[in-house]
């Protein structure tokens, strides 16, 4: 299927450049292809990959970790809750890109402007579902514990923490696909390196071939992240995932 | 000796509204005594299980165990839910969840072992200790439920309705093995059910509920037939019928 899907997509892809528009608004596969080899082999792309790739990764684990340790002290501390809740109502309307022109004057062109607007992507979305994940933990399950002697610590540690995990593992699945998004106007706007920097060159060149090249790279690179996220959440967090279930 | 003194629980409803639920209820139930609260199903039985549990405060009236007032939940008093389902931690395995309350005690891994084992082997689910919750039936879930609550050995066993989800042969075999459980400890068990031959197969003594709202105890029964009760003995049926009698105006038009 994976295959099918992506063979007809490549035939259309060929049918609409020879036939339909000029190679300038769409370059057809194979062309894109030979300019993809050198860009490969010279270290162009995997240069601008790592530089986009580490941004991602610094920004995501920053914005997650804070965004779990924050959600999981306003899910179960109702003044904490109470205290933060307005203020993170209103910020987290304000997408990464918003907050672009006000990360440069901050911090420049350099990392820290995207590690910033990375970890503004992707806080929000796990805080929200950390603080839901603690919240919807079934009463019964803490009545039970309850009875059965655990603590109050405990019962935070051994019921309410593990209960709120798959609902942070979807916000941190949110977040990577959110990363992915912001890092590419970040480096569009403020950057001199990362594949939306190549990105936006390219296109000022108008070297079409090359432009398609990084979409394409930035797509799989996508995929190969979430895929990567999935694989170690399942490999560590298995059995809090319900994974195990007959459906 | 648990005492129920003039317990009376309302719950809040829309603005300045309020639910009476229990209106009233005295009961004292011996230690050591096997009490069913019998009644129709919405008339309050959870509502009054949840406050012996201690999960719940009272809106008046008083509860004592031996002449304490309860405040709070605690191991003395294991509680087994009717859903057995939202009971179970879903991420332990059989094994695991029976273990938990021990654990919690600061027990090792080696002295639960055998605990674990004695009480999986006694609801016949020793084979899938391994699997996890979801992996089970309804019923097996139920009795990973009961081994897990007996495992922490309580003084008192709060039951809600922990066998209706079961078929009937399964049943059967769970009400034989809780009352032998239940005679060969001094364990206090007040199992709540809205099924007369249930009340009837277990108990030392019946509390029979009037339908709710404002809820109170229509009538104190006791059952004086020997056990193992069979439910083809007309003594039997003759006790049945007489409590029957007295649910039945109760039973919701
Ligand atoms: N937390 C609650 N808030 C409001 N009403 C409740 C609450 N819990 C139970 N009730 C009401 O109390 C009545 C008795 O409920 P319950 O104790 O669950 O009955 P039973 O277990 O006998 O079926 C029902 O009418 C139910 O709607
Ligand atoms: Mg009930």
């Amino acid at each position: 299927m994976f295959v099918l899907s992506f063979g007809t997509f490549i035939a259309l892809w060929k049918f609409a450049s020879t036939y339909l528009v000029s190679p300038y608004i769409i370059p057809p596969p194979d062309d894109v292809l030979r300019t993809a080899i050198p860009m490969v082999t010279t270290a162009e792309i995997p240069r601008h990959i790592l530089a986009s790739l580490s941004r991602v990764a610094v920004g995501f684990s920053l914005g997650s970790g804070l965004g779990i340790v924050t959600g999981i002290l306003m899910g179960r501390i109702k003044w904490v809750h109470d205290l933060l809740d307005p203020v993170i109502e209103f910020f987290r309307f304000l997408s990464p890109t918003a907050m672009i022109p006000i990360a440069v004057i901050w911090f420049g062109i350099g990392e820290t402007s995207k590690y910033f607007l990375i970890f503004w992507g992707s806080f929000f979305v796990v805080l929200i579902n950390a603080i839901h994940g603690v919240m919807a933990t079934p009463p019964i399950r803490l009545r039970a514990s309850e009875c059965l002697g655990a603590t109050r610590l405990q019962i935070f540690v051994h019921i309410v923490l593990p209960s709120a995990i798959p609902s942070i593992v979807t916000g941190m699945r949110v977040a990577i696909a959110l990363s992915f998004m912001s890092i590419i106007p970040a480096e569009i706007l403020a950057a001199d390196s990362g594949l939306g920097f190549l990105l936006q060159q390219s296109s000022l060149l108008l070297q079409t071939n090359r432009v398609f090249v990084v979409l394409a790279v930035f797509g799989i690179l996508g995929g190969a992240s979430d895929w990567t996220f999935q694989q170690a959440a399942s490999r560590l967090l298995g059995r809090y995932l319900e994974v195990h279930g007959r459906g | 000796m648990l005492s129920i003194r003039r317990v009376v629980k309302s719950f809040d409803s829309r603005p300045g509204g309020s639910v009476p639920v229990l209106a009233g209820i005295d009961l004292d139930i011996a230690s050591g005594e096997f009490f069913c609260l019998l009644g129709g199903s919405g008339c309050g039985k959870t509502t009054l299980l949840n406050i012996l549990a201690g999960f719940e405060a009272p809106s008046a009236g008083e509860i004592s165990l031996d002449g304490a007032a309860i405040n709070g939940a605690g191991p003395d008093r294991v509680v087994f839910f009717q859903n057995a389902d939202a009971a179970l931690f879903p991420w332990l395995t059989a094994e695991e969840n029976v273990a938990f309350g021990l654990r919690i005690k600061g027990m090792g891994e080696a002295a639960c072992a055998p605990i674990a084992e004695q009480w999986l082997r006694l609801v016949g689910l020793w084979e899938h200790r391994g699997k996890f919750p979801q992996q089970l039936s309804g019923g097996m879930k139920q009795r990973i439920q009961i081994a897990r609550g007996l495992a922490i050995d309580p003084a008192m066993l709060l039951m809600d309705e922990p066998f209706a989800a079961l078929d009937a042969i399964t049943r059967r075999l769970m009400h034989a093995e809780l009352l032998r459980i239940w005679s060969a400890t001094s364990k206090t068990v007040v199992f709540v059910t809205h099924d007369v031959a249930e009340a009837v197969i277990l108990a030392d003594r019946i509390g029979v509920m009037t339908r709710g709202p404002s809820a109170r105890i229509k009538a104190v029964i006791p059952v004086e037939l020997p056990r193992p009760r069979d439910p083809g003995h007309p003594r039997f049926a003759e006790a049945y019928g007489r409590i029957e009698a007295l649910l039945m105006p109760e039973a919701q038009a």
